[in-house]
């Protein structure tokens, strides 16, 4: 049996990042409250003994209010962790010591982190750890997360924990943090109503001070019975007519007593010059009313330049040479020179290298603009955007608690779709997931690199960026529209809380920029893979499978031909279009794989063109743009498909969700296509 | 001979793949998001 050290504490605090730490995995980490929603374990690779580490959600507190406090609570009781490492922000003692002092109440092993130590060595604050372990009765370690910094130490604490006090636990302290008369409370609570229960109770002295509390879900966990509330009832009502205030709050009150009284003492905060930090300066310019959204909306713009412009093409040049000249050149002499037969040339150089080549191509790029992202997500920017979003979508009578999964969406809909599991309504919940996949997700990126390289090669940034923003707003409307009309209901109030500034660590933008490109080369070897390989197949024979010498007579053709019809009015009703869309629901970049196989970039033969110089007989600038905006818009891939239908647990809403989003995208497509050209555009 | 050596390894992979990803899929696991963040079920457990 391995030990089992779980990681509490704070959102934001850095859990995540000791974690990753100490198992030497790569899970997310943001600089935004509530990334992590799921526990996660892995095993400590730093040290000698078998050691589990648990990453929970970030918690407040041990009241059961929000899902994540839940699941982090219930991990703590139900499966006894051997020592529970607490995670301090170290700029945020006081704060952050609320719910060490729940865990401690909880009489379990605690381990105080206290981390980020190279944020309080400079902002020139000092702790005291003496004084600090001697009013908590805990072992405290500074540490620097994100730098490894202690980390050692702190694990050497948690084993010595574990080894020595293993079965007696950690001393409760409740005469230290609560005032006598609650502590006398408790103590009758605990000898005259715990025994008479008919559940067994682990815990006596936590569970009378969370009776005394009124904390529901110990009532039920326990099936108290009416005659013990009333009991306890008597006892509740005793203190609050002597501290006149609700017992809730007497206990809470007790705690920040506490909590403040250890932190003045042990805290020694360096005077500030002025009464604003640049943190608050800062954010007086980004979350201004009237600057804040132009300021975004630049900022974005000149990631888009960037990674549109000179930079990120020159590395679709170099990917495109070696792909579609250089590889694809030697692996057919290789094949010639095997005597391999001329359809298992076409399949390798065609259809595989040909598929999978003309998506790679983008990988760099897109890797340049999650680099970026990341840089916004791990300063603390993306946060503020959600903060100045918040207030619109509010206006717009949406809730602001949408932003963050919509934000998520931005990189991939699946986990964004997932994500909105911390909506506490049920309706706002499915609001918010009928409109994650309207956001531009990064699969998308190749088709809008291929198409706007066609065609809008001198602003490729500006349609770019206009795309997004019409997905946004795309998603906006659907919110008011659909808040108005199947999903009526309260705005249910969200309460952002603003991370401070950081810079991010070099290790942490790697990991961002590493899992994007492992994750696009990973799908490129997989899903992508067998979609190139099916299509392949289906262009290649026709229903008597005899190979054709016209792609449009194949099978593939024969269902393109069918279905091609739908597109004509949006301006794209070839049959090589409608067969891209439709394995577009694989995955979103299988559309530029399929039209690389069907417009034979790396063919074999002499009609060898690239990709760019076929799609410009077929599209227009105003066709392809129809084309880009139905690809952003209309039914999320597979994957994405899978995770609403989960999600959503409807099969119902499920589909209201694919049709509606389906139907939008033809209806803008259609109003693209034919509004500009009736405004002359071709 | 080569032919249907490679062929038969191109499309049995095919078939692995489409398989997979169908199971994993069943068992809730989005299986092609590629990514390996905490928020996704993709992660190898
Ligand atoms: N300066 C500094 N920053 C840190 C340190 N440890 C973590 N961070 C940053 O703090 C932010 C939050 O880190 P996470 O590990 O995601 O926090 P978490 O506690 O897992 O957050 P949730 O999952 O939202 O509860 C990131 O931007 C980290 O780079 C540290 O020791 N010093
Ligand atoms: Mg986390």
């Amino acid at each position: 049996m391995p030990l089992k050290f779980a990681l509490v504490g704070n959102p934001n605090c850095g859990k995540t990042t000791l974690f990753n730490e100490i198992t030497g995995s790569t899970q997310y980490v943001g600089n935004w409250p509530g990334v992590t929603i799921e526990k996660r374990e892995g095993k400590a690779k730093k040290i000698q003994e078998d050691v589990l580490i648990i990453d929970l959600p970030g918690i407040y507190s041990l009241s059961p209010y929000s899902m994540e406090e839940i699941i982090a609570r219930d991990y703590i009781i139900n499966e006894m962790p051997d020592v529970v490492i607490n995670i301090v922000d170290g700029t945020n003692i006081e704060r952050n010591f609320y719910l060490t002092i729940q865990l401690i109440e909880l009489g379990v092993n605690v381990v105080v982190a206290l981390n980020m130590m190279d944020a309080v060595e400079a902002k020139g604050d000092k702790i005291d750890l003496k004084i600090l372990e001697g009013s908590l009765k805990v072992p405290v370690v500074p540490i620097t997360a994100s730098k490894g910094k202690g980390v050692t130490e702190l694990l050497e604490k948690a084993l010595n924990v574990a080894q020595t006090a293993a079965a007696a636990g950690g001393s409760p302290l409740l005469q230290e943090i609560h005032n006598e008369s609650i502590v006398a409370s408790i103590e009758e609570i605990e000898n005259r109503i715990i025994p008479t229960l008919e559940s067994k109770v682990q815990n006596p002295r936590w569970t009378s001070l969370k009776l005394l509390e009124g904390d529901e879900k110990v009532q039920e966990a326990l099936k108290v019975s009416v005659e013990s509330l009333n009991q306890i009832k008597v006892y509740q009502e005793d203190l609050e007519k002597k501290f006149d205030m609700d017992i809730e709050t007497i206990v809470a009150d007790s705690r920040y007593r506490f909590t403040t009284d250890v932190t003045r003492k042990a805290v020694k905060k360096k005077a500030q010059a002025s009464d604003l930090t640049i943190s608050d300066k800062i954010d007086k310019v980004v979350t201004n009313r009237v600057l804040a959204i132009p300021l975004f909306l630049a900022m974005m713009f000149g990631i888009f330049s960037v990674t549109f412009g000179t930079v990120g093409s020159s590395t679709i040049d170099f990917v495109d040479g070696l792909v579609n000249d250089t590889i694809a050149t030697f692996v057919l002499s290789l094949l010639e020179g095997a005597g391999a037969a001329v359809w298992l040339q076409d399949l390798i150089v065609g259809g595989i290298i040909g598929g999978l080549g003309s998506m790679l191509v983008f990988v760099p790029q897109i890797m340049i603009l999650f680099f970026f992202l990341a840089i916004l997500e791990d300063t603390g920017y993306m946060a503020r955007a959600a903060f100045v979003m918040d207030r619109l979508l509010r206006k717009l009578g949406l809730s602001g608690k949408s932003f963050i999964p919509m934000l998520i969406g931005f990189g991939c809909t699946v986990p964004a779709v997932m994500s909105t599991r911390t909506l506490e309504n049920e309706k706002d919940r499915r609001l918010t997931i009928m409109l994650v996949p309207f956001m531009s997700c990064g699969a998308r990126l190749p088709v809008y690199a291929l198409y706007t390289a066609a065609f809008f090669a001198n602003n490729q940034t500006m349609v770019v960026f206009s795309l997004y923003l019409l997905g946004i707003a795309v998603a906006v409307l659907s919110g008011v529209f659909l808040k108005k009309t199947i999903l009526k209901g309260e705005v249910a109030p969200f309460v952002m809380e603003l991370p401070p500034y950081r810079i991010p660590t070099f290790k942490g933008l790697m990991i961002h920029m590493w899992d994007r490109g492992k994750g696009f080369v990973k799908k490129a070897g997989t899903i992508i893979f067998a979609a190139a390989v099916v299509i392949w197949f289906l262009q290649y024979f026709n229903f008597s499978f005899q190979a054709v010498s016209e792609p449009a007579d194949s099978i593939l053709g024969a269902i393109g031909n069918a279905i091609a019809p739908v597109f004509a009015p949006l301006g794209f009703g070839d049959w090589q279009s409608a067969v891209a869309l439709l394995t577009g629901f694989i995955a979103k970049e299988a559309v530029v794989s399929t039209m690389g196989i069907l417009h034979g970039v790396a063919e074999a033969t002499e009609s060898s063109t690239d990709l760019i110089t076929a799609l410009r007989t077929v599209f227009t600038p105003l066709t392809a743009y129809a084309f880009m905006a139905f690809s952003l818009l209309y039914l999320p891939c597979m994957a994405a498909f899978a995770t609403i239908k989960r999600e959503m647990n409807s099969w119902k809403w499920t589909l209201i969700t694919v049709g509606y989003s389906t139907g939008i995208a033809w209806v803008v497509a259609f109003l693209i296509f034919q509004g500009g050209k009736m405004m002359g555009f071709n | 001979m080569i032919n249907w050596i490679i062929g038969g390894i191109i499309f049995g992979a095919t078939v692995l793949i489409i398989v997979r990803s169908i199971s994993r899929m069943k068992k809730g696991e989005s299986g092609c998001c590629g990514c390996t963040q905490s928020k996704c079920n993709c992660a190898v457990k």
